[in-house]
């Protein structure tokens, strides 16, 4: 707690001050009424301003006197406004935008410099607009697969929409949906994401520096914003692809106060593969698709105060003759935004989030089947202080209550089997944090916090307690509520920025996270069926510390954007699975885990032209992430599953003209480490493999190429519609998607088989908008 | 569960030509020798067979190299030891030999080079099988139309059970790992007969079946659980040698099964 004393003392000479006055209000997009994210308003010739926070809300104050402001915004026609400051002033504005002059491709909402210029490092921001032409997989945009094209981000694998950031696993990503946290994150065992480009606003991903607000995952916070609906008028858009369509409504409730925004995507997979296959005289019996449902609604009731309410929801489904197997997240979030003053910001978020999977073996009497998931309530209090335009704070507090259900099996009444369900287990998790973002002069600039986070498991339930072989040797029994366990710790977080000239800047950033969830998966692809648990009496949370450093250089009047930044990051508490671990309906889960520590460290290059008829970037990363556990591997470090050595990516979106659009990516990166087999041996007349080195080899290095053309048919102000041709892996490169190590039934011989998943495979969207 | 992940897979993608396997050369690190047992003790009185050999390099062809000259003993509850004695190289058999149930085995195995091999395995009490039925099953993902059987037996009350079944049908043993059936009774109710379908098989009438029950103790359980899920192309992303109960790093495991059968021909 000194700590932050010690915060409040740095803060307190900046309060002291001659008269001043504030002007405030909302930033917004004149065509849809959406709030813009990021928006700046500066001091023509000096260098003060105010940046506009998640909620398009700004505030500056200064010394009284007379003004001329500059309010910005990229992708925006900018907008000068003078005034005389004797008094508070509210003012909203509303941006008009570029027509015309705008690059359709490559739009975002960060000011030109603001890469250069923000105390913010190892952030990666999309618009999904951006993202447009890109070619992908199936022709479905995908902004997970997008943000894997850029540095210090990985592929989970092939088609994977699962992500690893810098070393860390899939599961030490935070991944939030309007502040709700989305457990499983993908569809199809990872080849879709769950997110649907159109819903979406805004994309952040913070790989390092991450800001005291967020916490919980160990490695990254990936914030996604879903759209608010356009206030102005009714508008639709769509898109039909080869695997899915997707349908937007969005409508003012009230013209200028409050809209709703309504999307929806489904996939018919199994419709196509049905076709497919009944061309090919095969029986086709199965049901195998996803969708989502994204919605969302606001109301400005006055100056002061606005209410959002949104939800998600989605599920994949799987049926086939005796067997039904289906997963989804569903999240809610209501929030309001209340200004106390025009210097201090209020919201106010209650989250709930649940996801969980159910499957069913057999029909009717004989039917036995299993569901598990995890289900969170979530509040969260924060407030934004506009202290005076050199110190904006932000400080609050979030309670999550968190209930596992670790499985829970049904059987038939012809069965021979009983029901049985584990125990749920129970936890609150909080945060208490505050931070600030200070400029102390032109040349640098801070952004420091503290989180003091705090997780605690408790009953009712059963602990065990195990010896170094996993086996239990004793267990203790808790009331509802009673405290099983009680962790908590601070988490330091710092950036600083020196601004070397205009165009470049050096940056370095520390931060500590801890998470007090995990997820145990102990399969190569993502599986719907992996458990999360939480800290207990024998489950250490996982920490980890980050250092980075940067340098920031734009080139030819903020054409080029390059950045070099370096990082290392040591992680505790890791969690591996004893040989043979049994992950699934174990009461005991917790003897089958092991603990160990990481470590990653690496270099990233990003180079990026930004605006003119060829845009795009080149992405290099150079990395490793290493692991060491006792029981695993003799005790020696050895190759995490995110070891991945380099990581190329180069995109480029040519504007041939203002009808045709090409697009093509590349991507190189070093096979994953994995085990493979360095004996054989005999029984019951069956080879069997012998393994010694934990991830000892390497799989073959993965390369591809993608293609894509956008022609835009039409385009009025009325009416706009494109289509989008994609061709994945064009060179037919044969990656392999796994290796496995088998006898060969005609021979007896012992061979490695490679399975390929996607050579070459077309697709094409029709996109409207009206 | 692992494999629920992997049916969607297949299905999907093999349906429509996406998936594609096939050999490729891979170079594999030589590897040193170690030393594998195979023994199966089973209930009642018969041949004890101890297969003792080397393992060899993942893609060597050759023979399997059997270790000769190894003093091989089995000792039971009452302290009695007996040796077995070398019938082909590398095969050690202790003849007719009698196993009872509820008792525990220890293998002793004096190697050539010196050094000790040492397991011990538990033989549970008997579990005999009740009989088997069939069921008319409609087409599932599972398999055609056809009889699936279902076999029945009483658990032993009190104690934690590991069981394997084998179906032989038509003359066929599904002996295999790949064909391996194992489960506990962790859900099953006490008191009540297990009655188990056997999901994947679908007979038809006249076919000739055999329901082979064997009951076994927990390490010789994990160790088959285990091992089943390394062979044949394992998805575990730390794929590791298979948990068994030999000392000196010793591959394989002494697994003493109780055993029980019945034959019934499909009506």
């Amino acid at each position: 707690m000194k700590k932050i004393l010690f915060v409040f003392i740095l803060i307190l000479p900046f309060v002291v001050s001659a008269q001043k006055y504030t002007i405030s209000g909302t930033m917004k997009d004149a065509a849809t009424g959406e709030d813009i994210i990021g928006a700046s308003v500066k001091v023509k010739g000096e260098n003060i301003g105010a940046t506009a926070n998640e909620y398009g809300f700004y505030s500056l104050t200064l010394e009284e006197g007379d003004y001329t402001l500059i309010y910005q915004s990229f992708g925006f026609s900018s907008f000068e406004k003078s005034i005389k400051l004797d008094k508070n002033i509210n003012f909203n504005i509303e941006f008009k935008s570029e027509l015309g002059e705008l690059d359709e491709v490559l739009v975002t909402t960060e000011k030109d410099d603001e890469n250069i210029s923000s105390t913010e490092m190892s952030v990666i921001k999309l618009d999904p607009k951006s993202i447009e032409a890109i070619p992908v997989l199936f022709g479905e945009k995908d902004i997970m697969k997008t943000l894997q094209l850029t540095p210090g981000v990985k592929s989970a694998g092939e088609g994977n929409s699962g992500f690893y950031v810098r070393g860390g696993g899939a599961d030490q990503n935070l991944i939030l949906l309007d502040e709700a946290p989305v457990y499983n994150a993908s569809h199809l065992l990872g080849f879709f994401s769950v997110f649907n480009s159109d819903a979406i606003k805004d994309v952040k991903l913070y790989k390092g520096g991450i800001p005291a607000e967020y916490g919980g995952r160990a490695s990254s916070v990936m914030d996604v914003k879903m759209r608010d609906g356009n206030r102005k008028q009714f508008g639709a858009s769509g898109g039909i692809g080869l695997i899915s369509s997707r349908l937007t409504l969005e409508a003012p409730i009230v013209k200028d106060k409050g809209s709703f925004m309504i999307s929806g995507r489904r996939s018919y997979l199994d419709k196509v593969f049905g076709t497919v296959n009944k061309l090919q005289g095969k029986d086709n019996d199965f049901t195998l698709y996803f969708y989502d449902l994204n919605l969302k609604s606001n109301y400005t009731f006055n100056e002061n105060n606005r209410v959002y309410v949104s939800g998600y929801f989605g599920r994949d489904v799987l049926k086939l003759p005796g067997f039904g197997f289906n997963w989804g997240n569903a999240t809610g979030t209501v929030r309001w935004n209340h200004l106390f003053s025009e210097r201090l910001f209020s919201n106010t978020s209650f989250v709930a989030s649940n996801y969980d999977y159910r499957f069913s073996i057999g029909d009717g009497e004989e039917e036995f089947g299993n569901k598990s998931g995890v289900k969170d309530y979530n509040l969260k209090q924060t407030f934004d202080y506009f202290l005076n335009s050199n110190n904006t704070i932000k400080f609050g507090v979030n309670i999550i209550h968190h209930t596992f259900n670790p499985g829970e099996f049904t059987a038939g009444s012809e069965s021979s089997f009983r029901d049985q369900k584990l125990d749920d287990k129970y936890a609150f998790e909080g945060g208490l944090f505050i931070q600030n973002d200070q400029k102390i002069n032109d040349i640098i600039s801070v952004q420091y916090g503290l989180r003091y986070s705090a997780f605690n498991y408790m009953g009712k339930g059963s602990a065990y307690n195990f010896d170094l072989d996993g086996v239990a040797t004793d267990t203790s029994d808790y009331k509802d509520w009673e405290s099983i366990q009680y962790y908590g710790g601070l988490e330091p977080r710092f950036s600083i920025k020196y601004q070397l000239s205009d165009v470049s800047s050096l940056k370095g950033s520390y931060n500590r996270n801890m998470q007090y969830m995990h997820l145990l998966s102990n399969t190569t692809t993502s599986s719907p069926t992996d458990l999360w648990i939480p800290s207990s009496n024998n489950v250490k949370p996982q920490i980890a510390d980050q250092v980075a450093l940067g340098y920031f250089r734009n080139f030819k009047d903020n054409l080029f954007e390059f950045s070099f930044e370096i990082y290392g990051k040591t992680l505790q508490n890791q969690i591996d699975y004893r040989n043979g671990a049994n992950l699934f309906f174990n009461e005991q889960i917790e003897s089958e885990l092991l603990y160990g520590k990481g470590l990653a460290y690496g270099a990233e290059f990003y180079l990026r032209k930004r605006k003119g008829k060829l845009t795009g970037w080149i992405s290099y990363t150079l990395a490793r992430s290493v692991r060491q556990f006792n029981g695993v591997n003799n005790g020696d470090w050895y190759s995490s599953r995110q070891d991945r050595i380099h990581d190329i990516a180069i995109v480029g979106i040519y504007k041939l003209n203002e009808k045709l659009t090409a697009s093509a990516n590349w991507i190189f990166y070093t096979g994953d480490a994995v085990t493979f087999p360095t004996g054989q041996y005999t029984i019951n007349g069956t080879s069997v493999p012998v393994y010694t080195e934990r991830n000892g080899y390497r799989m073959p290095n993965y390369h591809r190429m993608d293609v894509g053309l956008t022609w835009y048919n039409k385009k009025t102000v009325k009416f706009e519609s494109s289509w989008n041709f994609s061709i994945y892996n064009v060179y037919a490169q044969k990656n392999p998607y796994t290796i496995t190590f088998e006898e060969n039934e005609e021979t007896g011989q012992t061979e490695a088989i490679q399975t390929t998943l996607f050579r070459m495979i077309p697709a094409f969207t029709y996109n409207f908008k009206f | 569960m692992k494999t629920l992940a992997n049916i969607i897979l297949i299905i999907s993608m093999s349906s429509c030509g996406f998936l594609k396997r096939e050999p490729i050369d891979i170079n594999l690190n030589e590897s040193n020798e170690k030393y594998v047992v195979e023994a199966n003790l089973y209930e009642g009185t018969n041949d004890f067979n101890v297969i003792l050999s080397k393992s060899t390099n993942y893609f060597k062809d050759e023979t399997i190299p059997f270790v000769d000259g190894a003093n091989v003993m089995v000792t039971d509850e009452s302290g009695t030891i007996t040796t077995l004695t070398e019938s082909t190289s590398g095969n050690y058999t202790a003849k007719d030999f009698t196993a009872v149930p509820d008792q525990t085995y220890d293998l002793k195995i004096n190697l050539p080079d010196g050094s000790d091999i040492e397991a011990s395995s538990h033989l549970p009490k008997s579990v005999p099988i009740l009989g088997m039925l069939f069921l008319l099953e409609e087409a599932t993902a599972f398999g055609e139309e056809g009889y699936v059987p279902y076999t029945a037996f009483f658990d032993t009350p009190d104690e934690a059970n590991f069981y394997r079944l084998i179906i032989t049908i038509n003359g066929e043993r599904k002996d295999g790992f790949e064909d391996l059936f194992i489960f506990d009774d962790l859900l099953t109710v006490v008191g009540e007969p297990i009655i188990v379908p056997i999901f994947f098989e679908r007979l038809s009438s006249g076919d000739e079946v055999t329901m082979e029950l064997f009951s076994m103790d927990e390490e010789t359980f994990y160790y088959l659980e285990t091992i089943s899920s390394i062979i044949g192309g394992t998805e575990s992303a730390a794929p590791s040698n298979p948990e068994n109960n030999l000392t000196n790093g010793a591959l394989g495991n002494f697994s003493a099964f109780t055993a029980s059968s019945v034959t019934e021909i499909v009506p």
